[in-house]
């Protein structure tokens, strides 16, 4: 392995055994594979849950080493267009495949970025070459399959990742890597990653970069995060009355860190909830980081904006 | 379908648990000019009916699916050959599977040629349509009035219970009754989608991993939390295992609202989904989505913090009726239109000047007649 390697390819699964996480499913979609029954698939959920990884484990467990040959794999929002699509899945469908398993796979990811007219003429696609190949569908939302294409598949939704789960796959990039961190560092890195693999094998990645031993400083100098210490010690200052305390922390980490603004405020929105205070009045709270959030995407300065939100913070709080 | 996953799903057209397949029986046995349009929604029966329906009577079925090409030319030529010839010793029906599929560019024309054919047909001719806005396109107008339409239903877990049970003896699969209902409680009537289900539980009769085919039961499930709790997390959580799509929870909640808020709450409530509406506009607007997070909790927490105190008591929900409404005036209003387009080209003004000045004075039912 070289040192220019992607974590997040390195250390994907290869095997059903080697996944960490969605028991059931697993179990279930390993039985499908063993059977050599399988079905339509419809993949749900957040990003970083495993769907991609097990629509490639089916792929080597079919398929062996020859596995790319029989495995096609095209992104909804990439080739919007049906044409492309069909274009592709026509070609690759025509020939059956080799070996023992009758069936060639055809993987589209991030389905629901498909209008629903694309979905109609995919919908013919599929029964048109339904004894040469199986759909695997992967989406955020099931929601936006259209109904007659959910109707014909097999559906699983995939949870976030449980915080036990992540940290063995944590442990294992860090025992393989020889990187070395505490309890304290494992914790943000679960709380930033919330449930998404991708996500705490980037950072895991990105801090290493700058020292084996990971520290709490490494991850927020290697990644677009801000401290949630700080960022609940601005929403605090805030509260309290304590404008100009808070002005200066929030400076500190849009200058001399160069977090982006709006990335501040959606850790706002997620850190309020966690405060000692009254459910309205959080929820007023939340409210103007949204109201917020829409004037930054307008286009106007961050530091003005974000200076607005902690003031109002302070008078939502009697301040 | 293309694959099987199980053997004798039906073994009889009886099976089908339909009450409209007695029309389809005597449709057959006497088409009278028409064609039989069978609408529903997915995996009601619709196809598997006219191929029980075939066995019953010894006919072959000639079917044209969406995997072929339904053009003018096409259908022309293959369904009116079909229509027209056909073996000495055996029936035939005509099935034109998923007609709501035909697509405006490939398919050019296929849907007035299928309407041509229909009167000269000396065998039935049997169109199956999913259940959705499609079908009530105005491009299947004329075929419409040229079939007799009848409507599957989806099917009652009762009767999904019913056929998975036989499924289950007929496949020795190792499922327990439990898990079998729970499969059929949430196929939301779609008997195929339950089949899948239950393809997937037969492997190690485990339900977990599995998402809810119907979304009813659970969006009445996020109500009740939402209208009667205060426990932040399990509200934050209401809308998580919805399937459903984030446009349509408004419409469920602004019609049960009422019954369960009062005065001031139901003011507050009503404040709080009328900014999350705010945000949608905005997230259409400017394509940010991560809004997103914002009319989620307006909706949710928003709505429940309206309330002081936990509410008791049970409160039956409904079902939003602004859709429905909505679907019926825009038909009304569609028909408003036509005529005013007809009407235009004889009065030399546009469109709008017809509908805003002339046709308040004139009752379109009766204009519509004389035309």
């Amino acid at each position: 392995m070289n040192e220019y390697d992607i974590w997040i390819e390195k250390y994907r699964p290869k095997t059903f055994d080697e996944i960490i996480g969605q028991e059931a499913i697993v179990r279930k979609v390993k039985a499908f594979v063993e059977t050599k029954r399988l079905p339509h698939l419809i993949f749900s959920g957040a990003p970083g849950t495993g769907k991609s990884s097990i629509a490639l484990v089916i792929a080597r467990s079919l398929y062996g080493e020859s596995w790319r040959d029989n495995f096609l794999e095209l992104n909804g929002s990439d080739a919007r267009g049906i044409d492309t699509i069909r274009g592709e899945v026509k070609s690759f469908a025509r020939t059956r495949s080799v070996g023992n398993f009758p069936y060639r796979i055809i993987f589209l990811d991030e389905s629901d970025a498909l209008t629903s007219e694309a979905q109609q003429a995919l919908r013919r696609t599929m029964e048109n070459f339904s004894n040469s190949c199986r759909f695997i569908f992967s989406a955020n939302y099931s929601s936006k399959i259209i109904e007659p294409i959910q109707s014909r598949c097999v559906v699983f939704r995939f949870k976030p990742l449980s915080n036990d789960a992540l940290k063995i796959v944590i442990k294992t990039v860090c025992d393989k890597e020889g990187l070395r961190l505490n309890d304290k560092v494992l914790e943000i890195i679960l709380k930033v990653a919330d449930g998404d693999v991708r996500t705490a094998t980037n950072i895991l990645q990105s801090a290493a970069s700058l020292s084996k031993t990971i520290s709490e400083e490494n991850i927020f100098e290697a990644t677009s995060y801000a401290n949630p210490k700080e960022i609940e010690e601005i929403l605090n200052s805030a509260v309290n009355g304590n404008f100009l305390k808070a002005r200066e922390l929030l400076l500190n980490l849009m200058i001399k860190q160069g977090i982006d603004g709006l990335e501040i405020v959606k850790q706002f929105q997620k850190n309020i909830l966690d405060l000692n205070l009254d459910e309205k009045k959080k929820l007023s709270m939340i409210e103007k980081c949204g109201e917020t959030e829409f004037r930054l995407v307008e286009g106007s300065d961050p530091f003005i904006q974000l200076q607005s939100l902690i003031a109002s913070f302070s008078k939502l709080n009697g301040v | 379908m293309g694959y099987k996953m199980f053997k004798s799903v039906l073994e009889s057209l009886d099976e089908i648990p339909q009450k409209e397949i007695v029309s389809l029986r005597n449709f057959v046995k006497d088409p009278g000019g028409k064609a039989l349009m069978i609408i529903g929604k997915s995996g009601t029966g619709k196809t598997s009916s006219v191929y029980k329906l075939s066995e019953e009577i010894g006919y072959e079925v000639y079917e044209l699916n969406a995997s072929d090409f339904r053009d003018e030319e096409s259908i022309k030529e293959l369904v009116g050959r079909a229509s027209k010839e056909g073996s000495l010793f055996k029936g035939r029906i005509i099935l034109i599977d998923d007609i709501e599929g035909m697509s405006g560019r490939e398919d050019r024309g296929g849907v007035g040629a299928l309407s041509e054919i229909i009167k000269e047909s000396r065998w039935p001719i049997i169109i199956t349509a999913t259940d959705g806005n499609e079908i009530y396109d105005k491009k299947f107008k004329t075929l419409r009035s040229k079939c007799r339409v009848i409507k599957f239903n989806p099917v009652n877990v009762l009767s999904v219970v019913k056929i998975l049970k036989n499924v289950k003896e007929r496949n020795n699969l190792k499922i327990s009754e439990e898990n079998l209902k729970e499969v059929a409680r949430r196929s939301g009537g779609d008997v195929r989608a339950a089949l899948n289900d239950f393809f997937s539980v037969s492997m190690d009769n485990d339900l977990s991993g599995m998402e809810w085919r119907d979304s009813k039961e659970n969006i009445f499930n996020a109500m009740r939390i939402i209208f009667k709790s205060l426990d932040r997390k399990n509200i934050e959580m209401a809308f998580n295992n919805l399937d459903i799509n984030l446009d349509e929870i408004p419409l469920w909640l602004e019609e049960n609202l009422p019954l369960e808020y009062y005065g001031k709450e139901l003011s507050d409530a009503f404040n709080a989904m009328s900014k999350a509406d705010v945000f949608k506009g905005r997230i259409r607007k400017r394509q940010y989505y991560r809004l997103l997070v914002y009319v989620r909790m307006l909706l949710s927490l928003g709505i429940a913090f309206s309330k002081d105190k936990r509410s008791e008591g049970f409160v039956g929900y409904k079902r939003g009726q602004r859709l429905l409404k909505m679907w019926i005036m825009k038909n009304r209003y569609k028909e408003k239109y036509e005529v005013a387009e007809e009407l235009s080209k004889y009065l030399h003004c546009s469109r709008k000047k017809v509908l805003k000045e002339v046709l308040p004075y004139f009752n379109i039912r009766n204009f519509k007649k004389e035309f």
